[in-house]
């Protein structure tokens, strides 16, 4: 080739390269998606994203008046109140069953993209991890699972709360796929199963529990989640027996050796030390490994609870010297559930256990106030710095120890081990009575009965967990309470405490009305 | 230049007549670098006691962003009079669209993202400035007056993709007290509308939406209740000379405008936590008192409170305002000359003498906004009012 047909050749050449390529923006000071996960501490630090965004923020996220999500979810119920409920409209409006897509936007606006958020940070995860270099096989699995526990436990709460969800596991990246229409709660219960089930394979996260894998969830952690949802799928609205799954997953958690209910600490005379119950125990320890399963994590300087501002009604605020600004009882029991202890048998509902109504001034004047959390009041900084660490339990060893005794009546029928598990659970309440006395009380239940029992004690056991309304919602049943019981009767047409008839659409939340309007593709739940 | 016309040349009443319009479009592309591309931002997380690193992706890339345009037409009227006083007059009326706005679109938040950066929208922006003014003067005496006249009319035309509304913030009490909404303008106030108190004959309807006697009454929808950005601003400025004497007087004025006072939380509907305003006493509900809007004092601890943003806290935000007064006093030149001074002037002033306002009005000051909210305006929280300013001066030349 002579030069002249090389520069022919060279001109050609330029011609078919296209320049749109040196146009494309590579930021210098900024990482673009595709100059990312190119190390193992990216991939990790993409992970750790969902340890505060997504699920924990609806425990996270909440101020002193309105109270968290997690509490809002449980106004829905009706059997909490809040004292700032006046300006918080939203929560009025939840005990009032008047909620509309419209007035409530911006609760359920919140709830809805805090969820969605961290499971487009899971699916992020999810894509790019298996390609990420310099993993080791067993890291990138542990990687994995954990982002699949976060986006399974997101993909649980939308479609508890709202039903038909959109279900998106891919990275979005393009307005091309923004509009996606809802998809039934059967396909979601089924990628919710596939991601919880990829991570409780063997290998693929550490067991034990979370304090001792450096807070971080474990095997155990992801059993749990997957027995709530395998009981849920079996309730409404999906009805699907899975009673028999959850008893397995349960018993996984329960067989691990890695949880046991905390003791109290008793006197020489084998009388419980109140101050040192094991429901004090929550109250002053940071996290309590063996009882908690999953648990929102604070520390002091990093991020402190706002729980312990939730321990006193606002009208004490004068009184007993916080180092908080602003004090409101925002999670009050009303009388239809706190009336389901019994007054005199359960330790939990004895002054300065579960809840308080008093408080002695240092210059020993009592005061008396209606009925609020104690479990929440941090006494190490209530007085002086207001930066608590105590850890909030999401999920707890009683409620793997109720949910095995309600799957296994459901499955087996109410056995010995179903029995034992109640058991366990109430006697730890009723310490003043026998064990056994309670076990034979529940050994001649119908399964009916003794489910019905089960429920009683998660009303009262988990109240701090937030499960209430979720449990009226996969029974259809409301817990009609009194004289420490409680008549568990059809939800919908049942009144609640404000008087107000729980109907058909009261079940789920309005979709977010400027959700609908982003999103043609969107359905309003039926009745909103 | 109307007055240099033939026909317009031998009138001697004109000084000067002019026709002008402009037509324009300029471009805008005033966003941050990187902001269509999908980039990952870092934070930290709490894990194990410990601040760990989190990462997530900023936005959806959006590689298809061009520049917002604004097209701008105006015409306008100049004339002036070479009488005495001379009499001077502007007129003009201006038509500003701008289009592809360069905004954060609402996109479904399902995509784990609220926004992505986008030509969303156009909003209009239409008026008429007016602009008065007459120049007297006599060896003695001269007197300058100008008033300005300025009326804007802003409207969104469009917005996103679906018309969707934006509610922008800023957030008190119980959400973003402003909405973008197509055909409305900018700064609109959101809320609900205070339809009176609960009524002792009222008690079964105010128990349906869980209200007692003496309670507000409101609408069970937010609406818009108002809107920040006045209709009429203007001045009226005067200066006077007489002899050694000159005065002068600036007036300034907002009319057609309101202001959301998200103080009225704090001091009328949230009573007993915080100090209140008198009306809680003189016009609060009580049996014999029901025909008002202001609720019946509550013990909050035991009865709660009852506040959301509602068209209650809104006033009329206009204002009539002595911005400043000055006199001044020039001495003899004969005088200051003796003492080697070229000349000397004394004066006094007055900055922002005082301030007509609406009854409904309950702060200081209806000029300002408590938050640096873009779409914000006029919404007042214990808003400091601007100070009054006595100046008294010397003005040397040597």
């Amino acid at each position: 080739m002579n030069y002249k047909n090389k520069i022919l050749v060279f001109i050609l050449l330029a011609f078919a390269v296209s320049c749109s390529d040196f146009l494309e923006e590579e930021p210098r000071d900024a990482l673009s998606v595709d100059q990312y996960f190119t190390e193992p501490g990216q991939a990790e630090s993409a992970v750790n994203y969902l340890y505060q965004n997504g699920v924990p923020q609806m425990y996270l996220n909440g101020g002193v008046y309105n109270g968290t999500r997690v509490m809002y979810v449980q106004y829905l119920s009706g059997f909490f109140d809040n004292e700032f409920k006046g300006q918080e409209r939203q929560i009025d409006l939840a005990q009032q069953l008047l909620l509309t897509s419209n007035n409530v936007d911006d609760v359920v606006n919140g709830i809805w993209s805090d969820l969605y958020r961290g499971i487009a940070g899971a699916n992020l995860a999810i894509a790019n991890i298996p390609e990420t270099p310099g993993l080791t096989e067993a890291e990138r699995t542990n990687l994995i699972a954990q982002a699949k526990f976060f986006r399974g436990f997101g993909y649980f709460y939308l479609v508890r709360l709202f039903g038909d969800v959109p279900l998106i596991i891919e990275p979005i990246d393009g307005l091309g796929e923004i509009n996606r229409p809802r998809d039934g709660v059967a396909v979601v219960y089924d990628q919710i199963v596939a991601d919880l089930t990829q991570a409780i394979a063997p290998g693929s996260l550490p067991t034990g529990n979370m304090v001792n894998n450096g807070y971080r969830i474990t095997t155990e952690t992801a059993q749990m989640l997957l027995a709530d949802v395998y009981l849920t799928m079996s309730g409404f609205p999906l009805q699907e027996d899975n009673y028999a799954k959850a008893a397995d997953a349960a018993r996984e958690v329960i067989n691990s050796g890695a949880f046991s209910l905390t003791p109290h600490e008793r006197d020489d005379n084998g009388n419980v030390v109140a101050e040192n119950s094991a429901y004090n125990k929550i109250r002053k320890e940071q996290a309590l490994g063996t009882e908690y399963i999953y648990q929102i994590e604070y520390e002091a300087g990093i991020r402190t609870s706002v729980y312990p501002q939730y321990s006193f009604p606002s009208s004490v605020i004068g009184s007993v010297g916080s180092a908080y600004a602003i004090l409101q009882n925002a999670y009050q029991p009303r009388p239809g559930l706190y009336d389901q202890y019994d007054q005199d048998l359960d330790l939990r509902v004895q002054n300065k256990q579960y809840f308080h109504t008093t408080y002695t001034t240092a210059s020993g004047e009592v005061i008396t106030f209606p009925v609020t959390p104690y479990i929440w009041f941090d006494e190490d900084v209530f007085f002086t710095t207001a930066q608590s660490s105590k850890n909030l339990r999401a999920y707890s060893y009683p409620e793997a120890l109720l949910v095995a005794a309600e799957a296994i009546a459901l499955s087996e029928g109410v056995t010995a081990e179903a029995v034992d598990y109640l058991t366990q659970v109430r006697a730890r309440a009723y310490w003043t009575t026998d064990p056994e006395t309670i076990r034979a009380q529940l050994s001649g239940l119908s399964a009916t009965a003794f489910v019905e029992q089960v429920w009683l004690e998660r009303n009262r056991e988990l109240i701090f967990d937030f499960k209430l309304w979720f449990d009226m919602v996969r029974t259809r049943k409301y817990p009609e309470g009194g004289n420490g019981s409680a008549n568990f009767q059809n939800l919908v047409g049942s009144q609640n405490t404000f008087g107000k008839t729980f109907e058909e659409k009261n079940l789920l939340l309005p979709i977010a009305q400027s959700e609908l309007q982003r999103n043609p593709e969107l359905t309003q739940n039926p009745g909103y | 230049m109307l007055s240099e016309e033939d026909f317009l040349s031998e009138s001697n009443f004109f000084d000067r007549i002019k026709l002008r319009t402009s037509y324009g479009i300029t471009g805008n592309t005033e966003i941050d670098p990187y902001s269509t591309l999908a980039t990952i931002s870092s934070g930290t997380a709490l894990i194990n006691g410990q601040r760990v690193n989190d990462s997530f992706v900023s936005r959806i890339p959006n590689p298809d962003v061009s520049w917002e345009t604004t097209t701008q037409f105006d015409v306008g009227l100049e004339v002036a009079t070479s009488s005495n006083p001379r009499i001077s007059l502007e007129m003009d009326y201006y038509y500003k669209l701008t289009e592809d706005l360069l905004l954060d679109r609402p996109i479904p938040r399902s995509t784990g993202f609220s926004t992505i950066r986008d030509n969303i929208g156009s909003i209009s922006n239409k008026g008429l400035e007016l602009a008065v003014g007459s120049v007297y003067s006599t060896e003695k005496f001269y007197w300058e007056s100008k008033l300005n006249l300025n009326f804007n009319e802003n409207r969104i035309e469009e917005l996103g993709a679906n018309n969707e509304d934006i509610f922008p913030g800023p957030g008190f009490v119980s959400g973003s007290n402003t909405i973008l909404r197509v055909g409305e303008p900018v700064a609109s106030f959101w809320g609900l509308q205070r339809l009176g108190i609960w009524g002792t004959d009222e008690i079964e309807e105010a128990a349906a939406v869980g209200a007692i006697p003496g309670e507000a009454k409101r609408s069970a929808e937010q609406q818009i209740i108002g809107n920040g950005l006045p209709k009429w601003t203007g001045s009226f400025i005067n200066n006077f000379r007489f002899g050694n004497f000159d005065f002068s007087v600036d007036l300034q004025f907002v009319y057609d405008v309101d202001i959301l006072q998200q103080a009225t939380h704090s001091t009328e509907d949230r009573t007993g936590i915080a100090n209140g305003l008198r009306t809680i006493l003189t016009q609060g509900w009580t049996p014999n008192n029901q025909d008002t809007q202001v609720q019946q004092i509550r013990n909050q601890a035991t009865s709660g409170q009852n506040s959301q943003v509602d068209s209650h806290w809104v006033a009329d935000g206009s204002y009539l305002r002595g911005n400043l007064f000055t006199l001044g006093y020039t001495l003899p030149t004969d005088f200051v000359n003796s003492l080697g001074i070229k000349t000397l002037r004394v004066y006094g002033s007055l900055d922002n003498a005082f301030v007509i306002q609406s009854d409904s009005f309950q702060g200081y000051d209806p000029e300002g906004s408590s938050n640096d909210n873009q779409f914000g305006q006029n919404i007042f929280f214990f808003q400091y009012p601007r100070p009054r300013t006595y100046t008294l001066g010397f003005n040397f030349k040597f």
